[in-house]
């Protein structure tokens, strides 16, 4: 082995990075990028919002009408990862659903008078239940901070109740729907990239710049090209998920592929707008780290949105899989309809026009 | 004869400094083969890729067929081979052409018909249903030219379009290239070679983004007294 044949290649290699500064910059920056997500991901408390509805009308005695449930509803404190909102049931309900409370206590209305006549108390807890390890950590918490207020906690009557999914509904039923928009989203986005990267690179957008095939004929036959390939492999994932690993899904499954169709458009056009700024393969490749990865851990990905700190909750709302993850959800584990997941689909409409616009604008660069 | 192009005052600058073209004038006339000649980096591509319309000249005036129609009704009546050999790798030999053909327009039949036609004027038969990648880079070379060809284009440009396939069959295209001169096809190709420049009927000799002269290879002898076109281009280049 020849030492100064050996260190020549190494030399050489050296020269090319160095005058390579985007790989340079990326060699530097990205892991620090995705080091400070993680650490603040990692660093997150999750916070629970409950909201407590106390229906308990109390004892009658000598001096007036007595509630027990008083003395728990006082002795309520937040806590880090707890926050109690004092409601009404109707309002509690509403809140479940839209999303701004993660479950709800309700005390029914002869609380008094069963634990006064040594009767089992009921106490219902409400959970929103679309995520199996929240619902464990919430009436985990629950324990803890409220029944342990009972002088018995034996005598409580506790009914587990669940908004979305259920006891039998595991971890995986959470994330299944995440994973059908993660990997269209990224493959999608993959291939346009490097497809359009080579036809820049080979010369045969130059060829078709000069027939009369126009800028939107080619964004529309890109997009129906790569949208039959994401179609068939979201069905694949889908049966997979269904059949193969037993995930529940309640929805409409025309719905997910309507959602996976708009956020292909809108994948396929970035790919063509950010094939623009790359020269070569490997300068694609390096846009997996900027642009796919921060999108899976903050899209909800990992861990729901709202409990993210503020910083990475503005940066995950103009990420498309934040909407895409959230309909996904929606639709597969909470059986919605196309209405209420309505506003995660204008903004995948948005993102999907923006993009068409951006590629449509950068199409021509560099040619 | 009626002109199919004509260039009156064309500039086109590269940032930060390059002046690709220069003060650029000059006519095609209809059913010739019009050479481009000059050295690499004389501004021929950029010429062309003008003439195409993929990119937009600073300043002049460029007409190609007449100054009314769209560059959409234009490019129909285009053919363009590029420098590269702008093909696409991972599909046979007639699914490119056939890919071309429909971008053209050309009806199911006359499809058929053309890329049969074209394999066998390019001599690819046996290459018919082989991916491009496994192609030597003179097959590539001959399928480039064809899918150039496949919509019969009253106008064609080619960028150096005999780079890399064998004596013979350059022989051959040039034949063919006079042949569509007879049916009133108009060619425009670049080149290097002055042997090739020479079998042009008329030509512009380009150098650094500027003409240096156009006219017939006797005009252009005869002007600079030269005994061939290499002195030709010498003595013009020395006087400017």
């Amino acid at each position: 082995m020849s030492t100064g044949r050996t260190l020549a290649v190494a030399k050489r290699i050296i020269r090319q990075l160095v005058r390579d500064r985007r790989t340079l910059g990326l060699i530097v920056i990205v892991p620090l990028l995705l080091l400070s997500i993680l650490g603040a991901l990692f660093k997150t408390t999750r916070v629970f919002e409950v909201g407590f509805i106390n229906q308990d009308e109390g004892i009658t005695t000598p001096f007036g009408t007595e509630k027990i449930s008083l003395k728990i509803e006082n002795a309520l404190k937040d806590t880090d990862n707890l926050k109690w909102h004092k409601s009404s049931l109707a309002q509690a309900k509403n809140d479940l659903e839209t999303g701004l409370l993660d479950t709800y206590v309700l005390l029914d209305k002869n609380f008094s008078k069963d634990i006064s006549e040594r009767k089992s108390p009921r106490v219902i807890v409400k959970l929103e239940g679309s995520d199996p390890s929240a619902s464990q950590q919430i009436l985990g918490l629950i324990n803890q901070n409220l029944l342990s207020s009972f002088s018995d906690q034996k005598l409580v009557d506790l009914k587990v109740e669940y908004l979305y999914g259920g006891e039998k509904f595991g971890t995986l039923d959470y994330f299944a729907p995440v994973f059908i928009a993660f990997f269209a989203f990224f493959f999608v986005f993959l291939l346009t990239s490097v497809s359009f990267l080579r036809e820049r690179s080979q010369g045969t957008i130059e060829r078709l710049f000069a027939s009369p095939v126009n800028n939107t004929e080619i964004v529309i036959g890109y997009f129906l090209g790569f949208l039959i390939f994401a179609l068939i492999q979201s069905l694949i994932v889908l049966l997979f998920t269904i059949y193969v690993l037993d995930v529940h899904f309640l929805g409409n499954i025309l719905f997910v592929f309507l959602i996976e169709l708009i956020l292909v458009v809108g994948a396929v056009n970035l790919g063509i707008f950010l094939s623009a700024f790359a020269r070569n393969e490997l300068q694609v490749i390096q846009f997996i780290p900027v642009i796919i990865i921060p999108q899976a851990l903050i899209s909800g990905f990992i861990c729901p949105v709202k409990s993210m700190p503020m910083l990475l909750q503005w940066i995950s709302y103009v990420m498309p899989l934040t909407y895409a993850n959230n309909a996904l959800r929606g639709i597969m584990i909470k059986g919605m309809g196309l209405a209420k997941v309505s506003f995660d689909i204008y903004v995948l409409i948005f993102f999907a026009l923006l993009m068409i616009l951006l590629a449509s604008l950068s199409i021509r660069k560099g040619v | 004869m009626e002109n199919i192009i004509e260039v009156e005052g064309l500039n086109k600058k590269f940032p930060p400094d390059t002046h690709a073209l220069n003060e650029l004038n000059f006519q095609v006339k209809k059913g010739l083969t019009f050479g481009l000649l000059g050295p690499n980096g004389s501004g021929k591509t950029t010429l062309i890729r003008i003439l195409v319309g993929i990119l937009r000249p600073d300043s002049g005036k460029v007409i190609v067929f007449d100054e009314s129609s769209k560059w959409s009704e234009k490019a129909t009546k285009i053919g363009y081979m590029t420098q590269s050999q702008a093909l696409y790798q991972d599909i046979t030999v007639s699914e490119n052409l056939d890919f071309f053909a429909t971008i053209y327009g050309l009806s199911t039949k006359e499809k058929r018909k053309r890329v049969e036609e074209l394999i066998s004027l390019v001599k690819l038969e046996e290459k018919e249903k082989s991916p491009v990648v496994t192609l030597s880079g003179g097959m590539k070379q001959r399928l480039s030219l064809a899918t150039a060809l496949i919509h019969k284009p009253e106008l064609v440009f080619l960028d150096e379009p005999t780079v890399g396939i064998d004596p013979s069959l350059r022989i051959e295209f040039w034949n063919y290239f006079k042949s569509l001169n007879r049916q009133e096809t108009t060619i425009v190709l670049s080149t290097h070679v002055m042997e090739e420049a020479a079998r042009c009927d008329e030509l512009v000799l380009l150098r650094e983004g500027k003409l240096l002269a156009q006219g017939t290879i006797e005009k252009l002898l005869a002007e600079t007294k030269a005994k061939n076109l290499e002195e030709a281009f010498l003595a013009l280049e020395e006087s400017k």
